[in-house]
């Protein structure tokens, strides 16, 4: 339901109208006699353009017209026309009663035209149904009974109403443009005019059209107005039949004169009336129906007849005569949807309209939305762009494009750079042998092509066998050649003599470069030479017997290398092969006596005398003695194999000698430096020992710089007594069993320093005697072992430096604060009891008391456990958890919102976008803004979806 | 090993026929997931792998569990951005012109480190030979050198008071003071414009003139310093174990933290995350940022005092020395050592250079390592030799400074300076937005500008740099706790009394945004007290001010 309010806004802008349409005494005169003029030309042509007019006055018809009525009857020197009119108008039959139910009370028997505008408007609110049945009226429907109740009525009344105010709005302007009109073309014919003259014609008509916006309308453009008339006046019609049909008074005669009448009007078929009225109707007619729907074929009496059930209706079909036949139902008779309804299917219609209309946009907002940068004003793709001026376009096969390209492509012509003129030629030859074929019959043609055909193949076997020819070089040719290329190597084997290089090792070069040289004839000349390239590009060995045998040459030769690589045995293989084979098994040979000496090695420390001991064995000296061998012979295989793994490495090193290095000048290498590792029963013990150190980091400092200590033996002793080192004197190293007397020596001196500290000399070596007899003890750390001699020397420096800062317990300190920051970051217990509450305090209070209270309200706060620690695992490592304030403030709180989780997150944030990090490119690609709008431009809205 | 190599390139050829004809029937086709690549792709993927690694931030995440369409969809957009950028970045190495290389051992008993100053420098170009040079400082005692960020200007700063600056390239002294008192360590600050130098007593910033610009007081004795040039922060150790961070810009003290460790041995700075790393006596280094009391890592590195310690650009490794004659590589992402090495001598100084050249100089000679770390490996080689030495002339090495986008070492020692050539030390190419070695006087004053714009706040230094921006995964407990509930309120108006007058003064903006003309409240009445008293002061000025002006010019009077 539309508003009510709306309709007050009519009356308001009708006087508007109708003060402006009202002109003055001696224009109106004017005017009403151009009117007349108007008329009579109008009737003559037809009047297309009154036609608009009485339309549009149709909606706003109760000002203008009804000033003029009034107008006119004050004008004196109109009356005898419109006298006239009146009469003429007075034969004509009269119309439904329910259309002079709109005529005002006051109004007389004539007068309803003008009326009937204002009960539209302004007496719709004020005036009732029943009063606006006046007295007049009474007398007239004295017979009728109207069907349903006075509400029922105004019901009807109402919905008329409603749907008056839909049109209001046009009636408005309508009211608007007139005025205007008005003003302007006052030469066309006025409103005023044309008015009269359609209302003089068409009394009936305008009668009708009053009833029309009176009820229910809804203006529509005026094309479709003439065939919205006959609809509308129908269904106008229909209600009063429908009333028609209840009543039943007593003045029958009376109501069946007046129903001829009607049935008159409306019979399609009654030609007299239609032609009365032709002039009007086209133009009259056409106004919109009621529910807004246009209808080809025409309203019957019969229509309404069919539905009447009434025998005096029946009666009247008779006398009309064409009534028998009932025709079929038409739908559009059937009574309307409710208001409801319809407007609800009317918006559901319009809303899919709507939406295909706002589908169409779909692809394009979601294209924008999606666009990385977007440019106002928005550039149409559809828009051509220039060829080319994305993609470079091919030159060579386009024509040229622009007059740019054109000249240039004529220049380069003139210049000859281009042969598009010989192009030209040759296809223009082409085409007109083309066309002199298309003339010829098929058969020749094709017997020409087969010429042609068989010419081209003769040609290339010309060229091949031309360039094979080619190739072939006479005998001199090769001579001279090879005899330079002989010289030359001759010249190069003469300068290497010279160098010193010996004739074998030139004869061996020779032989592995042949070698390779044949290797590569092999392995990547068959496959890649041009021989070989151009077999497969010519695909001559299809047709070719040699050509096809060299290929299968190359594939078994190729198969052959494959073979020889992956080492199998090449049975036809060439005898070079095989001797390149020989050599190198010759060559592996001495590896090969390494092999077969290791084995025998093994076996040897592999055997044990495992069978059973004789007698003798058994004996107890005899054991001692056999051991004692053993570990000779054990010491000798393992030197043997020592030297059998350490040959390459012996070359290489620089440094023979194994224990501590010698820094400083070369001279002070030789001294020396070695430990004595033992010490005669008859020697002095250790202890005694003259030559002392007690400060020891001095002597790490001055150590590397300084020359050894001549000839005795030194002990490096830390202040504290611990043992550094020991140097063995070389007289007690010169026998040949030096070792194992060193280790039973080494006994006294042993216990001496484990007794100082036990763990201190768990790995220590003894290096084989020197040339000179020198014996080396190392002390060696276990993760140490297989250090080569520097880092040997240098370990024994760090166990000195360990044993100097021994001292300090650095590492239990360390270890302490880190279970003290282990402690303090992990879970604590918060002792949350308070003094005085469910206990005493103070004086008097035994320990014990106390004691109990301590841990009564206890919370635990969570920190971090000692294996989730990130040094959990880091030996001599503490790495705080504590919680950096400062750094806080620049981590984000929350996850920010379109992110689900952290990764996503943190994902979005790494890549730096700085023209630091980045390549310009880059740099200004990632900085460009979304939306880019070209200054000064003026941003319409689109017009139509671009994508 | 061949035998494949042949089958490979035997098969090749068919490979290639029979893929490439349903390329070009039907490209359409989906290859099957297990089918090879053509070679076009695998030298695409190949190439798209190189740049990952160089220049890849991470792994891609996966979108396909996404649900929220717009957040996958820009998460694809990120993703293909960073790819592009990865790849872009890895194009554009065709820019640096400059290639590195090493002296290389023509044969296998050739050793580079057997190769002396004088050699190289009679086979380089004669611009290259005059960088190594030697300067003959007898008298004023150990020298300590450094180098600007531009790798154009020298610092040389003897213990007995001497200071010189110069451009060694030109040749030309800057300055020269002789201060009359001890110096222990000298630093240029972000330019070479201005330079620190801890006096006996305190730490002075001169200007290149040789002018004392400040005395910094507060930080006394100081042994040693290193200037952050991205915070524009000097911190400074002295013997009272006080780490103090200032900054140069604004003057202002950071952060003074204590390192509880007594006089340190060594000191340096991590150019990757600007974390300080102090050694101690005990053997013991610290990590330290100015934004936590305590270290933030601590660890037990050598048997006795550490010496020195120098951290490779790329924040991944830590070589230190210490006086057990130790030179330790650590991982100092993991906190872990890689690999130990003993020199005959506690190693004095040690520098990494910008393509991890490891010079360290220990007694009287100096010995530079090559490939003592490498991030390409998963397990570090031990190298066995040196690539190159230097000295054993009696010179005690006091500091040795590898000079940026040189392949220039400067070791400073008690008898001057020497300048040594060690070729592939240098970055080859330099970033000229962020360090030109070339740079006009006008790009300096720039350059200048721009740093100090793009200052790093000391709060954002921590051991992973790339935290910024990071979720912060406390929980909501801990930050509770942070909170500091008993805070005074902020007092808004006593903030504004000073400021701003006129229509739209502080003032009348908050008592407006109050609102409610009616309430009259103590807030209110203060407001408005203020405002008469603001008022008063100006008409007062103002009414000075005509009186100044004279009757005629009175009415120029302005608020």
């Amino acid at each position: 339901m539309a508003p009510r309010i709306a309709r007050s806004s009519l009356p308001s802008a009708k006087p508007a109208a109708t003060a402006k349409s009202k002109p003055t005494g001696r224009k109106r005169a004017r005017i009403q006699k151009r009117a007349l003029d108007a008329f009579a030309i109008a009737s003559a042509q037809g009047l297309d353009k009154p036609k608009v007019r009485r339309n549009r006055l149709g909606q706003a018809e109760g000002g203008p017209s009804g000033s003029m009525r009034k107008r006119r009857r004050g004008g004196s020197d109109d009356e005898d026309e419109d006298e006239d009119e009146e009469e003429e108008v007075r034969t004509r039959p009269k119309k439904g009663r329910f259309d002079e139910l709109d005529v005002d009370e006051g109004s007389d028997s004539e007068g309803n035209t003008w009326t009937m505008g204002q009960v539209d408007s302004e007496g719709d609110s004020d005036i009732d149904s029943d009063e606006a049945f006046g007295e007049s009226d009474e007398e007239k429907f004295e017979g009728w009974t109207f069907r349903g109740s006075e509400s029922q009525g105004k019901a009807v009344k109402k919905k008329k109403k409603v749907k008056e105010v839909e049109v209001k709005g046009d009636e408005e302007l309508d009211l608007n443009e007139e005025a205007d009109e008005e003003e302007s073309d006052e030469e066309s014919l006025g409103e005023d005019a044309v008015d009269l003259a359609t209302m003089l014609d068409t009394y009936e008509d305008s009668e009708d059209e009053g009833k029309k916006s009176n009820g229910s309308k809804k203006k529509h453009d005026a094309s479709s107005e003439s065939e919205d008339d006959d609809a509308d006046d129908e269904t106008s019609d229909e209600e009063s039949d429908e009333s028609m049909s209840d009543a039943a008074g007593p003045d029958d005669e009376d109501d069946l004169a007046r129903l001829h009448s009607l049935v008159e009007t409306l019979h399609p078929d009654n030609k007299s009336a239609k032609q009365k009225f032709r002039g009007v109707d086209t133009h009259e007619g056409r106004a919109p129906s009621a529910f807004g729907l246009v209808s080809e074929d025409k309203f019957d009496i019969r229509d309404f007849v069919s539905t009447a059930a009434d025998p005096q209706v029946k009666a009247v079909s008779k006398q009309v005569g064409t009534l028998h036949k009932p025709l079929k139902k038409d739908p559009k008779l059937e009574p309307s949807l409710p208001k409801r309804q319809k407007d609800k299917i009317d918006r559901a219609v319009a809303n899919e309209k709507a939406k295909e209309t706002l589908e169409r946009w779909v692809d394009t907002v979601k294209h924008n939305r999606k666009a990385d940068h977007l440019t106002f004003p928005l550039v149409d793709p559809e828009v051509a762009q220039p060829r080319g001026s994305k993609h470079l376009l091919p030159t060579s096969t386009t024509a040229p494009l622009t007059s740019l390209e054109n000249t240039i492509q004529s220049i380069l012509e003139e210049s000859g750079l281009a042969k598009s003129t010989a192009n030209k030629e040759e296809d223009m030859i082409r085409e007109f042998e083309e066309l002199k074929t298309n003339k010829m019959p098929l058969e020749e043609v094709q017997a020409r092509r087969a010429e042609l055909r068989k010419q081209r193949e003769l040609l290339f076997r010309e060229e091949v066998r031309a360039r094979r020819i080619k190739k072939i070089k006479s005998k001199a040719f090769r001579r001279v050649h090879r005899k330079e290329r002989e010289k030359l190597a001759a010249m190069d084997r003469d300068a290497f003599a010279a160098d010193g290089g010996d004739s074998e090792l030139d004869e061996e070069d020779r032989i592995t470069a042949d070698r390779r040289r044949a290797e590569e004839r092999m392995g990547a000349k068959h496959r890649d030479s041009k021989w070989a390239k151009a077999m497969k590009k010519s695909g001559r060995s299809v047709w070719d017997e040699d050509a096809r045998s060299g290929v299968t040459e190359m594939a078994r030769k190729n198969e052959e290398l494959r073979r020889r690589i992956e080492g199998k045995e090449v049975r036809e293989g060439s005898e070079g092969v095989t001797s390149d084979e020989d050599e190198e098994s010759g060559e592996d040979s001495d590896a090969d006596q390494d092999a077969s000496l290791q084995r025998q090695l093994e076996r040897v420390s592999g055997s044990k005398d495992d069978g059973a001991y004789s007698r003798l064995g058994a004996l107890d000296f005899m054991k001692r003695a056999d051991a004692a061998r053993k570990t000779q012979n054990d010491e000798a295989v393992e030197r043997m194999r020592r030297e059998l793994a350490g040959e390459e490495s012996e070359e290489v090193e620089e440094d023979e000698t194994i224990g501590r290095k010698i820094f400083g000048p070369r001279a002070e290498l030789k001294m020396p430096l070695a430990v004595k590792p033992t010490r005669n029963e008859f020697e002095e013990p250790e202890g005694s020992s003259d030559v002392e150190m007690d400060d020891l980091p001095a002597m790490i400092e001055v150590a590397p710089s300084n020359p050894a200590p001549s000839a005795v033996g030194k002990a490096f002793k830390k202040g504290k007594g611990k043992k550094a080192e020991v140097i063995a004197k070389p007289e007690q190293a010169k026998k040949p069993d030096a070792p194992k007397k060193n280790q039973k020596a080494k006994g006294p001196a042993v216990k001496a320093g484990k007794a100082a500290e036990p763990e201190l000399l768990p790995g220590e070596v003894h290096s084989a005697p020197d040339a000179d007899g020198w014996v080396t003890v190392n002390y060696q750390d276990e993760d140490e072992a297989g250090g080569n001699s520097d880092a040997e020397s240098v370990l024994s420096q760090r166990e000195i430096i360990r044993r100097a800062f021994a001292g300090d317990d650095v590492e239990a300190d360390f270890e302490a604060e880190k279970e003290a920051a282990i402690a303090d970051e992990g879970d604590k217990v918060i002792d949350d009891t308070l003094p005085g509450w469910g206990n005493w305090v103070g004086e008097g209070v035994s320990r014990r008391e106390k004691a109990k209270h301590k841990g009564r309200v206890v919370r635990t706060e969570k920190g971090i456990a000692r294996e989730n620690r990130k040094d959990a695992k880091l030996k001599n490592v503490i790495i705080s958890h504590k919680r950096v304030k400062k750094n806080s403030g620049y981590l984000a709180s929350t996850l920010p919102f379109p992110f689900t989780n952290r990764a996503e997150y943190e994902r979005s944030i790494r890549m730096p976008i700085g023209p630091d990090w980045n390549v310009k490119e880059t740099f200004q690609a990632n900085t460009k803004p979304r939306v880019l709008v070209k200054p000064g431009a003026v941003i319409t809205p689109m017009e139509k979806p671009l994508v | 090993m061949d035998a494949v190599e042949v089958r490979q390139t035997l098969t090749r050829p068919e490979a290639s026929i029979t893929k490439s004809a349903p390329q070009t029937v039907a490209k359409k086709s989906s290859r099957p997931p297990t089918a090879p690549l053509n070679p076009e792709a695998t030298a695409l993927r190949k190439r798209e792998e190189e740049a990952q690694s160089i220049y890849g931030r991470g792994k891609k995440i996966r979108t396909d569990g996404i649900k929220d369409k717009k957040l996958r969809g820009n998460l694809r957009v990120l993703e293909a951005k960073y790819k592009t950028a990865m790849l872009k970045a890895r194009d554009a190495e065709i820019l640096l012109e400059h290639e590195s290389g090493f002296l290389e051992p023509e044969g296998e008993l050739e050793r580079t480190y057997k190769i002396r100053q004088d050699e190289i420098q009679s086979s380089v170009a004669v611009e290259t030979a005059k960088k190594g040079f030697e300067l003959k400082l007898d008298d004023l005692g150990p020298y300590k050198a450094s180098y600007s960020r531009t790798g154009r200007n020298l610092i040389l700063a003897g213990r007995k008071g001497h200071i010189a600056t110069m451009n060694w390239r030109d040749g030309t002294l800057g300055c020269e003071l002789h201060l009359g008192e001890t110096i222990r360590d000298a630093t240029w600050l972000h330019n070479n414009q201005f330079f620190a130098v801890a006096q006996k007593k305190y730490t002075y910033i001169y200007d290149q003139a040789g002018v004392e610009v400040h005395k910094l007081t507060s930080h006394i004795e100081v042994t040693n310093m290193e200037f952050l040039p991205y915070h524009f922060l000097l911190a400074t150790i002295g013997n009272a174990g006080y780490l103090k961070y200032t900054d140069t810009s604004t003057g202002q003290m950071v952060a003074e933290l204590p390192t509880k460790m007594g006089s340190p041995t060594a000191f340096a700075q991590n150019p990757y995350n600007a974390i300080i790393h102090v050694g101690h006596q005990n053997g013991a280094i610290t990590l330290w940022s100015p934004n936590s009391t305590g270290p933030l890592v601590k660890i037990l590195a050598h048997r006795g005092p550490v010496r020195s310690m120098a951290m490779d650009r790329e924040g991944r490794y830590m070589v230190t020395t210490g006086n057990d004659s130790k030179m330790a590589i650590w991982d100092i992402r993991n906190f872990k050592p890689v690999h130990e090495y003993y020199l005959h001598q506690p190693g004095a100084s040690l520098a990494i250079s910008d393509r991890n050249l490891t010079a360290v100089g220990w007694g009287t000679q100096v010995s530079v390592w090559r490939g003592l770390f490498d991030k390409a490996h998963a397990d570090q080689e031990k190298v066995q030799s040196p690539y190159m030495g230097w000295g054993g002339e009696g010179q005690r090495i006091e500091r040795v400074r590898w000079c940026p986008y040189e392949d220039i070492l400067g070791i400073s020692h008690d008898k001057g300076f020497s300048s040594i050539i060690v070729p592939g030390a240098g970055e080859p190419n330099f970033d000229a937005l962020e360090v030109n070695p070339y740079e006009t006087k006008k790009q300096r004053q720039e350059g200048e500008v721009k740093a100090l714009l793009n200052k790093i706040q000391p709060g954002m230094i921590s051991l992973n740099p790339d935290f910024i921006g990071t979720l912060d995964l406390a929980s909501h407990e801990t930050k509770q706790k942070e909170k500091d509930l008993d805070r005074k309120p902020v007092d808004k108006i006593e903030e504004l009394k000073h400021r701003g007058r006129g229509r739209n003064s502080a003032l009348r903006r908050l008592q407006r945004k109050r609102g409610q003309k009616n309430i009259v409240d103590e807030k209110r009445l203060r407001i408005e007290d203020l405002r008469k008293k603001q008022n008063k002061r100006e008409q007062e000025k103002m009414k000075k001010q005509e009186e100044a002006y004279g009757p005629a010019l009175s009415r120029f009077v302005r608020k």
